[in-house]
């Protein structure tokens, strides 16, 4: 139980410090899931980063709830069985994601009715808006690192001989940032397209 | 208690039926509140939007809580929060059960690592459209790479943002002292 009330603790502490929503959460998500504490890949995190965008409901959410899944049947799975276990778990991510929501940001609407008029509120926003970019900037080179590339971009100089790049994946890259960019498609097909578009390319 | 039971309803289906969730939402929250229910001015709904954008957490979970908040009060928070946040809890559950079941196949391997580099290109294109609006001098660029390189070389993401945030105050105070002192 010890371990459900620490995972309810890191989602709220990642809730905490998410600045801007949408591709906002995922950095953190690395830092504290990925990197830290080790409770999923980096591999299998970009596979939920890329479900959690078919599904309803925002993408942090989404990750949050399914490893908090994971997490709970652990946890509990061998005590509970395994999908109240998990229920359990996925209560405790979706739950502490919402809490910063739910308690500092009601209290601001209730005491502070010009919150975002505050002058320091917008000096400390001004640093962390494009320091946040460059952190979704780097999970850009974490996912890669799973995708395009075959080893870390960031071991290119140690271990430059295991470096390589996946061209098929290189290809639906390419295709899908000019896709983005120029036009505007629904991501639904963003993704099953370049699903099937892989699956074609690695039988060449 | 209708507003309430009306506020859960209403989040929980729009929450069910945008994809990604986040800003996306406002359009149709304004459908909902300002034109159909008119609970909601124009100008509520732009506060709520300038608030969700300079607080932390869920950009959706946000705009339920302020959009409950001024239409019910703490209860209506409550209650727009939950029903915002059932439809990914519920489809979120279901897919964790079914996902250990899914197969490691190479084909299946395979598949996911285009699916990869396709949320690669989709959130590179967020952060260009994002550089634009966020990127306006020396200050915010150099905030940025420092982001961009203490996160890639494995510097923890929370300590990034304190950081950042006491250099943006520091920065401003400054900025402040300095045309003072002209």
């Amino acid at each position: 139980m010890t371990h459900i009330l620490y995972i309810y603790w890191l989602f709220v502490k990642i809730g905490l410090f998410t600045f801007g929503g949408g591709y906002a959460m995922i950095p953190l998500f690395q830092t504290e899931l990925v990197e830290r504490h080790q409770f999923i890949s980096n591999a299998n995190f970009a596979n939920i980063v890329a479900i959690a965008q078919m599904t309803p409901g925002p993408v942090g959410m989404n990750a949050a709830t399914y490893i908090g899944y994971q997490q709970g049947v652990i946890a509990l799975g061998d005590v509970l069985g395994t999908y109240p276990a998990g229920c359990i778990g996925a209560m405790a991510g979706t739950l502490g994601v919402v809490t910063p929501s739910l308690t500092l940001v009601l209290a601001a609407a209730v005491f502070l009715a010009a919150f975002q008029e505050n002058k320091y509120v917008k000096a400390v926003l001004s640093g962390i808006r494009p320091a946040m970019l460059g952190l979704i900037g780097a999970a850009v080179i974490f996912f890669a690192n799973t995708s395009i590339f075959t080893a870390p971009l960031q071991s290119i100089f140690t271990r430059f001989s295991e470096f390589g790049i996946s061209w098929q994946a290189l290809l639906i890259f390419a295709a899908v940032l000019f896709i983005e960019l120029k036009y505007k498609v629904n991501i639904f097909f963003v993704i099953i397209g370049s699903g099937l578009a892989a699956w074609l390319l690695y039988m060449l | 208690m209708k507003k309430q039971l009306i506020l859960f309803r209403s989040f929980f289906v729009i929450s069910a039926v945008t994809l990604g969730g986040g800003l996306a939402m406002v359009p149709v929250i304004q459908k909902e509140f300002t034109e159909k229910h008119k609970w909601l001015s124009e100008e509520d709904m732009a506060d709520i939007i300038a608030v969700t954008q300079s607080s932390p957490g869920i950009i959706a979970s946000n705009i339920a809580v302020l959009t409950g908040y001024r239409v019910a009060g703490v209860s209506g928070a409550f209650f727009a929060a939950i029903g915002a946040s059932l439809p990914p809890f519920i489809s979120m559950v279901i897919l964790a059960s079914l996902f250990h079941s899914l197969s490691s196949s190479e084909t299946v391997n395979h598949i996911f690592t285009g699916v990869r580099a396709a949320i690669c290109a989709l959130i590179l294109a967020a952060v260009i459209r994002m550089t634009k609006k966020i990127i306006k001098g020396r200050f915010e660029l150099i905030l940025a790479l420092f982001g961009f390189i203490g996160m890639l070389f494995n510097m923890n993401g929370i300590w990034l943002v304190v950081i950042s945030g006491i250099s943006g105050l520091s920065f401003a105070l400054f900025r402040k002292k300095k045309e003072a002192a002209k």
